[in-house]
Order: structure tokens, then C-alpha cells, then sequence
């Protein structure tokens, strides 16, 4: 999505806004600035662009700020998590230089879902400056999560339709993904998948009685149910992306490389088995880390790059009823093209990816 | 001996005579002297000179949210407000910062 005009993006185009709670307080309660001055420069001095950086949500909105501080948009603990595994002590500061670089301009502020786009986007006002309490999908939801969420979400990927929440449905992203959830409400994570599903298909209150006397899908019997995650049956391809390498141009302009992604589906042996996680497959997706990926700022970053697979535990959002290896019963057991065999895998990531490679197709 | 008590007997006479002769004399007339202008300093009252008359307003809920701050005490924000609603004025001062294109290729 292209970024949007200068101009527009401070321009407080809806009149509206002016009515609302959030405007009663006057630009500089939230904005600091200087009052009564019409030079440019001088009204912007102490000018704060982005106020939610600060906590100034925190005055009115405590308890939200407050757990919104372990949410895993704010800390990006997730990052940190899988790259604590493949680096090590010795190498995690320079690591961190091209990891701060590159990647934390996904990091969300209150204001970078609620009032403007993400500094992902160069941000710039949504909606003329309306706060809005359900964040825009496609200017704050896909706009970040666009390559591979969105993709499949909306049937982006040639050949494969969109997910039928979205295409029977029309659910937005926050149908499911609530803001209790997205606040960090749950509680302090080191990754998206930490705990049970959230959302979880059968527990949210949608998709109840699977399994039960009066399900009449036959092929949800207990065996299934107990060894397949949802999207094992009910994923469409979904993509998967390949050795993203991230490094500075001659200017300094910080850029990365990704091999083309790929489109299929691949079911392997669940990376991530739990209590709340019990099942034998899930679907598997090729994460773009490569070993040599921050070669640029160092040798040898990942030191303990095999520490975790590159195929990893995925929730795809092409969900679909019908899907190419539901379709009949050979469509998938005996049917090696829809799991992840030795074949699939690069030589090179062999090590890294044996736990969850299927020897032998079921 | 006498001849003091003679002196004191015709004082006494003397003061009687003077007496008389006073309470003799018609009074003069008062007369009454305008009063000397003053400042007025009125000291503020403590209370409304007209009581308000008491009326039931019926509740409405949600109740509207308290200010932060006194209306008075709010900073203005009417220069901001001025330039970030008028499109032409900020089309006329934007600032347009070369942005070096990104080398990025592939899916990000």
C-alpha cells in the first residue's frame, strides 16, 4: 500500500473529529506544541508526533496501556524469543544492530492502530485524526500483515480462493482477533503461540459440537480430531517465504532480498506438542530466516541457527470447508505431495527441520 | 475666722447670681450641618443577589465526563487547529523530503 501525501497525512479533514471526547482537550494536551503562535517551527516546538509512545493514552485508558506494555505488538517478544534461540551472548549485540534496523518498525504504538497507520506505512492520520475504536483492517490489520495474512485472507494467491470467514462471512480481523487478546490481556508471552489457541476454532463459540453425536461430518472422528490440528483438513495453500537477507545500501538505506515465496501445503509433525496443543501434524510453514540472514552486520549472528525448525507451526488464514487434500481419502494419506518429506527440505536446513519432517506419509 | 467664712458666703452669692442670670439668657437655635460625602465600598455579597430558583434536571446517563482541566485553564488550540484543517495551507507547506528509493525485493 503506497504511503499517502505529506499533507494529507496531518491533515484533520473530518470536522467531526472536533465534537468528539478526544478533541475537547486541545491539540497540546496530547500533542505538547506552542499555543497562539502561527510560525511554523516555532508552534511545532516540543511538537510530540506520535503521543501514545508516551503513555498519554495511559491518563484516561490506564488499565489497557498498563498489560498493553506485555503485548507481543508492543515488546515484539516474539522476535526476540526465536532469535534468543539461534544467537547466542556473544553475538546478540551486534545482532541487534541490524536487528533494530530492519525489523522494529513493526512495532505498534495505541496511536498506530487506533488514529493513523503504522510507521510501517510512514504513517500519516486514518481518518482525519477520528479515533477509532475498531482499528481499520487494511490500514492498520493487513497493512502490516499484508504479504502473507492478507493474501490468503482475501484470495490473493493465484489459484486459491479466499478464506471462507472472509469470503462467505465478511468477518474482519477483530472478529477474532479481539482487542482483550491484541492488549495483551492474556498475559505476558514470549510467542504468539505460547498457551492455548487464541483464537481457538471450537472454544470461541462458533464452531461447537465438533466431533459430537450430532456432527455429521464423518471424517471428524476421534482419531482425526485427536492427531490434526483444524487447518491440517481446512488450510488452502498458503505461502511460504525463503532466505531473507537484510543489509545497507550505499546511502545507508537499510533493504532486504527474499528468494520468490512459494504456495502449497505442507503437514508435518507439530513443532509446538502441548497439553493444549496435542496434535500429532499440523501445517507447517517455511519461515524467510536463513542462517547467514544479518551476515551483513556480522559473521556467523545465528551461531545456534539449528536451535529451532524453519518449517514452522502455522495457522494459516485460507481456511475453507472444501480443500484439496480433504477432498477424498487418498487425497491425503498416501499422498506425499501435501506433507513435508526429506524432498521439500533444503540440505542445508535438514538438521534444523528432522523433528518435524514426516519419514513415512501416513 | 469669720472674716473667711464672710469671703466664701459672697463667692456662693456671686456663683448664684451668675447662675441665674444664664438660665435667663433665651437659647440660641442649632443648626444642622449637611453630612460630609463619602466613598461608597460596598463589601461583596456572599451570596447571589437573586437566589437561583431551584429546578430538577432529570439524569441522563452516561454522565457527560469530567474536564481535566477548568475550561479557562485549557490551553488554546485554535493555531492548530487554523493550519491542520485548511488543506491548501498545508499542501502550500509541506515539505517534501527526498525519500532514497529502497533496494528491497521480494516479499517482506
Amino acid at each position: 500500500m503506497p504511503p499517502v501525501e505529506v499533507w494529507e497525512k496531518i491533515n484533520v479533514s473530518d470536522p467531526e473529529f472536533f465534537k468528539t471526547l478526544h478533541a475537547r482537550y486541545g491539540c497540546t494536551a496530547c500533542h505538547g506544541g506552542t499555543v497562539d503562535i502561527y510560525d511554523k517551527d516555532a508552534a511545532h516546538e516540543g511538537l510530540v508526533r506520535d503521543p501514545s509512545k508516551d503513555d498519554v493514552c495511559a491518563t484516561c485508558h490506564r488499565q489497557t496501556v498498563e498489560v498493553q506494555a506485555d503485548s507481543l505488538h508492543t515488546d515484539l517478544e516474539g522476535y526476540y524469543t526465536v532469535l534468543r534461540a539461534r544467537s547466542d551472548e556473544a553475538h546478540w549485540d551486534q545482532l541487534m544492530i541490524g536487528f533494530e534496523l530492519h525489523c522494529t518498525e513493526c512495532h505498534a504504538t495505541c496511536g498506530q492502530c487506533h488514529v493513523s497507520r503504522p510507521t510501517f506505512l510512514e504513517g500519516g492520520l486514518a481518518d482525519g485524526h477520528q479515533f477509532k475504536k475498531t482499528p481499520s483492517m487494511t490500514l492498520a490489520c493487513t497493512a502490516c500483515h499484508g504479504s502473507r495474512v492478507e493474501a490468503e485472507y482475501k484470495g490473493k494467491n493465484e489459484g486459491v480462493r479466499g478464506d471462507t470467514h472472509w469470503t462467505k462471512q465478511g468477518m474482519i480481523c477483530a472478529n477474532c482477533h479481539t482487542g482483550d487478546k491484541l492488549h495483551g490481556n492474556l498475559g505476558d508471552r514470549d510467542h504468539r503461540y505460547d498457551g492455548p489457541e487464541e483464537p481457538s476454532c471450537t472454544q470461541s463459540g462458533c464452531h461447537e459440537g465438533i466431533g459430537a453425536k450430532q456432527d455429521e461430518v464423518m471424517q471428524h472422528t476421534d482419531n482425526h480430531l485427536a492427531k490434526l490440528s483444524c487447518q491440517v483438513c481446512h488450510a488452502q495453500p498458503y505461502k511460504h517465504c525463503y532466505n531473507c537477507h537484510v543489509q545497507k545500501d550505499e546511502q545507508g538505506v537499510p533493504y532486504f532480498k527474499t528468494d520468490p515465496s512459494k504456495v502449497s501445503i505442507k503437514i508435518g509433525r507439530n513443532p509446538r506438542k502441548s497439553d493444549e496443543r496435542p496434535w500429532e501434524y499440523v501445517v507447517l510453514r517455511h519461515v524467510p530466516v536463513a542462517r547467514d540472514t544479518f551476515a551483513y552486520y556480522g559473521q556467523d549472528l545465528l551461531p545456534n541457527f539449528d536451535a529451532l525448525p524453519t518449517w514452522t507451526y502455522a495457522t494459516p488464514h485460507s481456511i475453507a470447508k472444501k480443500t484439496p487434500q480433504n477432498q477424498s481419502c487418498d487425497a491425503c494419506h498416501g499422498n506425499p505431495e501435501v506433507f513435508l518429506t526429506a524432498d521439500d527440505v533444503a540440505p542445508d536446513e535438514f538438521e534444523t527441520n528432522k523433528d518435524v519432517i514426516v519419514d513415512k506419509v501416513p | 475666722m469669720m472674716q473667711r467664712l464672710h469671703k466664701l458666703i459672697f463667692a456662693g452669692l456671686l456663683l448664684l447670681l451668675g447662675s441665674l442670670a444664664v438660665g435667663c439668657v433665651e437659647d440660641e437655635p442649632i443648626t444642622p450641618v449637611p453630612p460630609t460625602p463619602t466613598v461608597a465600598d460596598p463589601i461583596p455579597p456572599k451570596h447571589p443577589a437573586i437566589a437561583p430558583t431551584p429546578t430538577s434536571i432529570a439524569r441522563q446517563f452516561p454522565l457527560p465526563v469530567p474536564t481535566l482541566l477548568p475550561v479557562a485553564a485549557r490551553p488554546s488550540s485554535q493555531n492548530c487547529v487554523d493550519c491542520h484543517t485548511d488543506a491548501e495551507t498545508l499542501k502550500a507547506m509541506a515539505e517534501t523530503v527526498e525519500k532514497a528509493e529502497s533496494k528491497s525485493e521480494g516479499e517482506g
